[in-house]
């Protein structure tokens, strides 16, 4: 392998972990909290309200809905306002948090329902007032199932990058195209591909150690 | 301490509405350890669950130490809440927090400082007899140390009343004795009012002092816990007692039993010693003053609220006169006797 196509490698692998890091950090900071109103706001929850559940709803399926590649190109006005331009590494970190904000909140409401109804009720007993309820109950239990949540998402980010590189952000799924397709050099097209399969099975594995280090409802020791 | 009037609660699921609670009134002291007994869907949970709020009434009053329940809402129901802990019967600890991190959480939510707290919880801890546990999770203990984190996490904030909602119907029967033994020694140490509900008897006949036994949203009966065992009026308390105290007859005896008086038979009586009257020696006062010999079928003493209460089949040998005379000697003592049927003597030889 080339020193040059090393270093293609490395400069794609970096603008990939910058575009991945930058959009899942602010798609974790936007989709718990949007998946902690989807779940409180639900039927027979502590802050039951329709109007808000339904239309917070509607606005998350309406974007996990549509394909990435066309909000790509259909956000580009709120991108340029954003980052002032809509080509580059920068640029793409707007879609792609756009993308991925829904799909952590849908994943982070459904861990947030599987905490035992019988916890809220305890705390509720215990005169715990609903905000309590949501940072003392609702999220510590969840944790686990959120941030096995944020690794779904994060490996999927990976696989959009590529697809947001088509416009100019670059990253490996870019090179991968640009070079092993448009100029027919297989062998860098599988360097990338290889490079990608390590850094999803590096993501993978390092959040199943976090969900699993912050599980304790299995016994230590069988964990 | 908790006074209940006219309570109701209705639910509505659809368009047909199900009344869960028809007018419940109760009066609970301070001090006691109050029973509630129901089958399952007899709307005894409804009910506890109604002293705190979490289930809202549909009419009625309640008002738990002095203060008005029913009317609270918002900061000063949830302040009103920390005067009343509650268990459960699964447990419903946090999975993610250690055990005195569990028994912290109510402390925590009050806004103590993190040294009260400590100052708090470490003598829960022995009290409830787990410091070697304290920094153990949930899922490591058994569900005898989960409800002692639960019964710990529940005196944190230092309640007037304590709800068990069938606290102990998750243990087997050897840690739902341990459970009891707990809650009797709080009630006795701290003064605390526990209510506590149940589908089992042998529950109530261990730690309650007084007992309502609610059958399909209403109080059927209620009473002293020695009332109820030893003269239950509604049928579903019968069937109730007869669960823990009522022995049914060995079948042996069942199949020689006869409705009718035979001419070479004897009686089978069932006698039932209730209160002081169960230490006086009766039974051979009887059989000296009548020559009528006792045979005896089945007996058996229990000790509700330390007074005996006990419960004997005799096969009652000699003259009908003379056993008709025992009989109402029996009655003159204040003392419950049933003749249950008559038996074909086995063993008379003479006449």
């Amino acid at each position: 392998m080339s020193p040059m196509l090393i270093g293609l490698l490395l400069d794609g692998l970096k603008e990939t972990i910058f575009m991945v890091g930058i959009s899942a950090g602010l798609a974790a900071l936007a989709g718990v909290p949007l998946g902690v109103v989807l779940v409180v706001t639900g039927n027979g929850q502590i802050l039951q309200n329709k109007p808000i559940n339904r239309i917070l709803g509607a606005v998350v399926n309406a974007t996990r809905s549509t394909p990435f590649i066309i909000l790509l190109i259909a956000i580009i006005p709120v991108t340029r306002l954003i980052v002032g331009s809509s080509i580059g590494t920068a640029a793409a970190t707007v879609p792609l948090t756009i993308a991925a904000t829904p799909f952590v909140a849908r994943l982070a409401e459904s861990s947030l329902r599987e905490v035992d109804a019988g916890l809220v009720e305890a705390a509720e007993a215990m005169g715990a007032s609903p905000w309590q309820i949501v940072t003392k109950v609702l999220l510590p239990e969840a944790w686990p199932g959120i941030v096995a949540g944020i690794t779904i998402t994060v490996v999927s980010l990976i696989g959009y990058s590529a697809m947001a590189g088509a416009v100019g952000g670059g990253g490996l799924g870019d090179l991968g195209i640009r070079y092993g397709y448009q100029r027919f050099q297989p062998e860098v097209m599988l360097a990338v591909v290889v490079v990608l399969i390590v850094l999803v099975q590096a993501v993978q594995s390092a959040g199943d150690l976090i969900a699993r280090r912050l599980n304790k409802k299995v016994p230590r020791g069988k964990a | 301490m908790i006074e209940i009037e006219g309570l109701q609660k209705t639910f509505s699921a659809g368009d047909n509405p199900t009344a869960a609670l028809k007018d419940v009134s109760l009066s609970i002291k301070q001090g006691e350890i109050f029973g509630i007994i129901g089958r399952s869907g007899a709307g005894k949970s409804t009910l506890v669950r109604c002293i705190n709020l979490l289930e809202r009434p549909s009419a009625g009053r309640i008002s738990v130490n002095g203060r008005e329940i029913s009317s609270l809402s918002g900061a000063a129901l949830r302040e009103a809440r920390r005067e009343i802990g509650m268990i459960f019967q699964h447990f419903n600890l946090l999975s993610s927090r250690t055990v005195f991190d569990n028994v912290a959480f109510p402390l925590e939510l009050a806004g103590r400082s993190k040294a009260e707290i400590a100052r708090e919880v470490t003598p829960l801890l022995d009290l409830v007899g787990l410091t070697d546990k304290r920094d153990r999770y949930p899922s490591e203990l058994s569900g005898g140390q989960k409800q002692r984190v639960g019964i710990a996490r529940a005196l944190a904030s230092k309640p007037a009343v304590l709800l068990c909602d069938e606290a102990t119907s998750a243990l087997d029967p050897e840690t739902t004795k341990s459970i009891l033994a707990l809650l009797r020694d709080i009630n006795r140490k701290l003064g605390l009012t526990i209510v506590l509900i149940t589908h089992e008897m042998p529950v109530i006949k261990e730690i309650c002092d007084r007992v309502a036994v609610l059958d399909q949203g209403s109080v059927v009966e209620q009473g002293t816990v020695f009332e109820i065992f030893t003269a239950p009026q509604a049928e579903i308390t019968r069937r109730f007692v007869s669960d823990v105290i009522d022995r049914p007859l060995p079948s042996m005896l069942i199949e020689r039993l006869q409705a009718t008086p035979l001419t070479q038979g004897n009686v089978v009586l069932r006698i039932v010693f209730t209160g002081p009257t169960a230490n006086s020696p009766i039974i051979s006062e009887v059989v000296q003053r009548y020559g009528v010999l006792l045979n005896i079928l089945q007996g058996n003493v229990e000790y509700i609220q330390g007074a005996p209460y006990g419960n004997i089949v005799v096969e009652a040998v000699g003259q009908p006169q003379a056993v008709q005379e025992v009989i109402d000697h029996i009655r003159d003592n204040n003392l419950r006797v049933e003749v249950l049927g008559h038996v074909a003597d086995a063993h008379r030889a003479v006449a």
